[in-house]
């Protein structure tokens, strides 16, 4: 019994500490250097993988309430030019009464593109953005969440 | 109307048979789910604590949280309505009530709410209300032309992170709860789940 009590108590102070945690749906493999000469367009790959079990919805998601994969960037000395989502999967859910929803699901790849200053000296340069996305599975829906993405351009001569 | 199969996460009211001894692989267990709550606690302090919230996401400080569970008397909950006025759940004691944690961008919840127009139409008048606690971050703004889009009929409060905490954080939405007369929870459904067992609870409890 004792034991027992032991364990309810721990496995509260798991949920607890769960809780407290923000859960993340997303994981994201920092994406490989690029590199290229001052005033060079480069893109970015940046591989991403949505858990076994849920989905996240796309850029374009197929209803205006919901809230859209996108990317938050840092202003840095490279210039942003654009981002490139995967293309969405079209899949029905429990709760889409049939209706198939545009998500991502597994592994995807998000490019970014970007350009080096022409003035650039040569080294490293980074940017830095939040991989923004709001998960659901096939019954309930998690409140919105970002990843952390950095990216380091390579300047050559 | 779709069925919903698999009701993985829901609790209600019933009996319980004691407890038989704890095994060693059952201390081990009792060890090991510590371990990882300690870990898991010790992991989010060091990491980032601007990141959490009371709905598990991000942005808020973080709140402490004890457990609600089927048994237990329902939390209150003191919050402003649509139009600004202050909403008390403990005022709604002696009333069956459907507490229902949602959000505008939740689709699952999206698809309970014509349920719950309905409940309150039809047993409104035998002592039944819902109360939905709306989690969108952006508040009234949002929240308010949805509930008049939808025509919701019944009390939509503007849910917060103290809220989800008192009722033991919200882990995921739709998070619904069925309290009786005497203001105790009588069950608790995380996700989507069908309408009659919804609607079961609430003509037992009334």
């Amino acid at each position: 019994m004792k034991g027992r009590r032991l364990q309810a108590a721990a496995l509260v102070l798991l949920l607890a500490a769960t809780a407290w945690a923000a859960r993340q749906y997303v994981e994201l493999t920092p994406p490989d250097p690029a590199s290229g000469r001052p005033g060079e367009k480069v893109e970015v790959s940046i591989p991403f993988k949505v858990l076994a079990g849920y989905h996240i919805n796309s850029n374009k998601p197929t209803f205006d309430y919901m809230i859209a994969t996108r990317m938050e960037w840092v202003k840095s000395p490279l210039q942003h030019l654009g981002d490139t989502f995967p293309a969405a999967q079209m899949k029905a859910f429990g709760f889409s009464s049939g209706k198939k929803l545009a998500v991502y699901e597994g592994s995807q790849i998000l490019k970014t593109r970007l350009a080096i200053p022409a003035n650039a000296a040569p080294g490293k340069l980074t940017m830095e953005g939040k991989f923004r996305y709001q998960a659901c599975d096939h019954q309930a829906c998690y409140p919105p969440n970002s990843v952390d993405v950095k990216v380091t351009v390579e300047v050559r001569k | 109307m779709a069925e919903i199969p698999d009701n993985r996460a829901s609790e209600q009211a019933g009996g319980s048979q004691p407890p038989p001894a704890q095994s060693p692989a059952s201390k081990l267990l009792t060890l090991g789910i510590l371990i990882a709550a300690i870990a898991l606690a010790a992991v989010w302090i060091q990491k980032d604590s601007t990141k959490n919230s009371a709905l598990a996401g991000e942005g808020k400080s973080a709140p402490r949280v004890t457990a609600v569970k089927v048994g237990d008397p329902a939390p209150d909950l003191i919050l402003k309505d649509l139009q600004g006025n202050t909403v008390k759940l403990s005022d709604l004691k002696g009333k069956v009530v459907l507490v229902d944690f949602w959000a505008t961008w939740c689709q699952p919840c999206t698809i309970m709410i014509p349920w719950f127009i309905e409940f309150q139409n039809r047993y409104g008048s035998q002592g039944f209300a819902v109360l939905g606690v709306a989690m969108d971050d952006e508040g009234l703004s949002v929240v308010k032309p949805y509930a008049a889009k939808a025509s919701m009929n019944y009390t939509v409060v503007i849910g917060s992170e103290e809220a989800a905490e008192a009722w033991g954080g919200i882990f995921g939405l739709p998070t619904s709860f069925v309290i009786d007369r005497q203001g105790r929870i009588q069950a608790k459904h995380i996700g989507l789940i069908d309408r009659d067992v919804f609607e079961k609870d609430i003509r037992s409890l009334l």
